[in-house]
């Protein structure tokens, strides 16, 4: 295997790969990049057996072959190159990879292609194409609720699937058991009939990164039991999570009949700075409904005590209720309008926020007691 | 026997001798697809327990998603599949290859890790090796085909790691299968056992033994072959470990020390202690001390059969029946039960092995003297 190709271009093929490979691993190949010369191009694999990210840039190839170095080594080394070089890599007889730059020479230690893992994807008899904002936003507005308590590992994902409620859409949705959110795009062609599947944490964040990265479409296909994401250049294969979704439907509140609604960024400033004050872990926050007046109180034995006041539309009965801040902050954080539309029962039961903006967001919020 | 893997090129390459009738009820239960979640192969060390889990792992990869508890046909019962006659490993294989890698995807040994510490193994399986499993069975397979775990051994799970397994073994998702390796089964929890199909191994005939030994040691004269398989008990993984570091040498010497009871010069003893225990070896003293009760068990049990002690190396036999005949026999019976006490409890108490030798030794010496 021989062949050179520009510093930068390497660099950014190989972070698009690197961060799937971890920092602590028990099998000496999982820590490696294979690197491989296809059809005239350079093809960069890394994979932790879940996923696989395979990614193909251009180079000038003089001879094909294939070999695996130590991931996080060589993206260093690049990294540290001079902007522009010129960057020569070719296997050596003794199983290692000469890296050559300029006046600068590393020779990487190798183990061989055939004991990498492969990742077979099977069938994928399910195909669509998604616009990479739309694939975004269902990503972005979602994520953040995703559960990392690992018993009820169902829930360590984003539950893509169809909804057939009217139009039909195409809806991701996160829980953790104490929040949920819920976002919905018009469902792509061909995507009817699709399984609903459990993408894992660490494939939504690997695939977040890879939509900042490439732009037009991205072409989705999946099975039961493996989803795979093609950009240009780049391609993402996970396994999913097996298990089945909660019927989160159920938590979703219809009848909540107390509508209030509120300037977001006042409002989740408010909430940041009053919240400042609290103490302990659950970090609570105190609103008191009044017509027309939202006032947010947090209680500390310790610290002391806050208050602040922001303008509100509140019409119906006065009521008090608690919620996480960090939790508050979450979803403000996601509404893109000026508005944010909640709509309450009662201090115990689940209240349900809604972006001004976007209607296809929904975000459920357990309250706390306060 | 986890412990010499390397030494013997792992127990994929392992040759295996003996435990048909164990390797055939497993695939035949394959073949007649009711292969039940758990095994748990039980055994004195060095016997083939692992030998026979990795074979019958690979067996199961090669042959993909058939067998098992596979769907039934459209009429019924599903066709009976033939039952194999025996596992063939072809080692040029790719399945070979990734298996000996650690990066098949759709196997997970769970060994005493690491710790980051020391760098050097833990003396037990701790509960976040352990969840690694459960995050293996909480995503899909890899590949189409069986989900396999190896645990080795199962008697090295903690309390706590025993516990986090429980779920698992209890309830793992379809086709998937759990080999718990275990030394001694009677140490198991008891939640542990009853969720496991027991699979006794027998340690192998001398013969066996030597049919093993051959195997590695080609070139090994006739009665150093004999003396190990003798010494080894039925236990080949033991008479390679023996063969490879000398161990008929040390045999020899402990031996000879055995001649100068009642009361053994202190030097001399130290300067054997030293041999059979350097720094970096915590676990042989353990191997040797065993080795040591075993010789008296042997003299005990040739007295008791009326038979001539096998020689393993020159003079052992008059040594042997000096001693018994300094004291009753039941006296010296309760000097071998004595050692076996100490032997376990600095396991389990995690004790200084050296010390151990000496203590050994000084039991004998103390029960002469009075």
């Amino acid at each position: 295997m021989k062949l050179s190709i520009e510093r930068g271009k390497l660099l950014r093929s190989l972070g698009h790969v690197q961060s799937v490979v971890e920092k602590r691993n028990t099998i000496p190949i999982l820590s490696n990049v294979q690197i491989e010369v296809q059809n005239g191009s350079l093809a960069l694999t890394a994979t932790d057996l879940d996923l696989t990210i395979v990614d193909t840039t251009e180079a000038n190839i003089s001879e094909s072959g294939a070999t695996t170095v130590p991931a996080h080594t060589l993206f260093d080394i690049v990294r540290k190159l001079p902007d522009g070089a010129e960057v020569e890599l070719s296997l050596e007889a003794d199983q290692r990879l000469a890296l050559t730059a300029g006046r600068a020479k590393f020779a990487l230690a190798c183990l061989p292609k055939e004991d990498f893992p492969v990742m077979s994807t099977g069938d994928l008899p399910h195909r669509f194409d998604i616009a990479s904002d739309q694939l975004k936003r269902l990503i972005d507005k979602t994520r953040f609720a995703i559960s990392t308590e690992e018993t009820r590992y169902y829930l360590n994902g984003i539950y893509l699937h169809v909804s057939e409620n009217g139009d039909s859409t195409l809806r991701a949705v996160a829980t953790d058991g104490h929040r949920l959110a819920r976002m919905e795009i018009p469902l792509p062609d061909g995507a009817k009939g699709m399984p609903g599947v459990i993408v894992p944490r660490k494939t939504v964040n690997e695939l977040r990164k890879l939509i900042d990265e490439f732009d037009g479409d991205v072409s989705v296909a999946l099975s039961e039991t493996k989803i795979q994401f093609s950009f240009d250049g780049a391609v993402l294969t996970s396994k999913l999570i097996d298990g089945t979704f909660p019927d989160y439907s159920r938590v979703i509140p219809l009848g909540n009949d107390k509508i209030l609604e509120v300037d977001c960024h006042m409002f989740a400033e408010a909430v940041d700075r009053v919240s400042t004050i609290s103490s302990d872990r659950t970090r609570s926050v105190k609103l008191n409904l009044e017509a027309d007046k939202l006032v947010l109180t947090v209680n500390s034995p310790e610290n002391g005590t806050a208050r602040e006041e922001v303008a509100a539309q509140y019409a119906a009965e006065a009521m008090e209720i608690g919620f996480n801040a960090r939790y508050l902050l979450d979803i403000l954080g996601q509404v893109e309008g000026d508005t944010m539309h909640a709509k309450l029962a009662d201090p115990s039961s689940p209240t349900v926020i809604q972006d001004s903006a976007d209607p296809a967001a929904l975000y459920v919020l357990m309250p706390m007691r306060v | 026997m986890s412990d010499n893997r390397n030494g013997a090129g792992g127990p994929l390459r392992a040759h295996l001798v003996g435990h048909e009738k164990a390797a055939q009820t497993l695939r035949k239960c394959w073949a007649e697809q009711r292969l039940h979640h758990a095994w748990c192969l039980s055994g004195p060390k060095g016997i083939g327990k692992a030998t026979l889990a990795w074979q019958f792992a690979y067996f199961l990869l090669e042959r993909g998603g058939s067998g098992g508890h596979g769907k039934a046909s459209l009429f019924g019962e599903a066709l009976p599949v033939e039952v194999p006659e025996s596992i063939t490993i072809d080692q040029d294989s790719q399945l070979f290859r990734r298996l000996q890698a650690g990066t098949h995807g759709n196997l997970m040994v769970v060994e005493r890790g690491l710790d980051p510490k020391s760098g050097r193994a833990r003396s037990e399986i701790i509960v976040d090796d352990v969840r690694r499993l459960s995050q293996f069975y909480s995503k899909t397979a890899a590949e189409e085909g069986w989900r396999i775990a190896i645990i080795d051994s199962a008697d090295e799970l903690n309390r706590n790691a025993s516990n986090a397994l429980l779920k698992t073994l209890e309830e793992p998702p379809d086709r998937s299968i759990l080999l718990l390796i275990a030394h001694s089964p009677g140490r198991l929890l008891a939640t542990i056992r009853s969720r496991c199909q027991d699979l006794p191994l027998l340690p192998l005939s001398e013969r066996q033994t030597r049919n093993v030994l051959a195997h590695y040691y080609p070139d090994l004269a006739e009665a150093e072959a004999k003396g190990l398989a003798v010494l080894a008990e039925g236990a080949p993984g033991l008479a390679i470990s023996l063969a490879g570091e000398g161990g008929l040498d040390l045999y020899g010497r402990m031996v000879e020390l055995l001649a100068a009871l009642p009361s053994i010069p202190t030097s001399r003893l130290f300067a054997l202690v030293d041999d059979i225990a350097p720094r970096d070896q915590p676990d042989r003293p353990l191997f040797f001390a065993g080795l040591l009760r075993n010789w008296l068990g042997r003299a005990i049990r040739a007295r008791v059969v009326g038979v001539e002690p096998y020689e393993v190396v020159a003079g052992e036999g008059d040594q042997q029946a000096r001693l018994l005949a300094a004291m009753p026999l039941d006296r010296w019976i309760e000097v071998w039960e004595k050692m076996g006490r100490l032997i376990s409890r600095t396991e389990a108490l995690n004790l200084d092995r050296r010390q151990l030798v000496f203590g050994l030794f000084r039991t004998m010496e103390s029960a002469l003297a009075s």
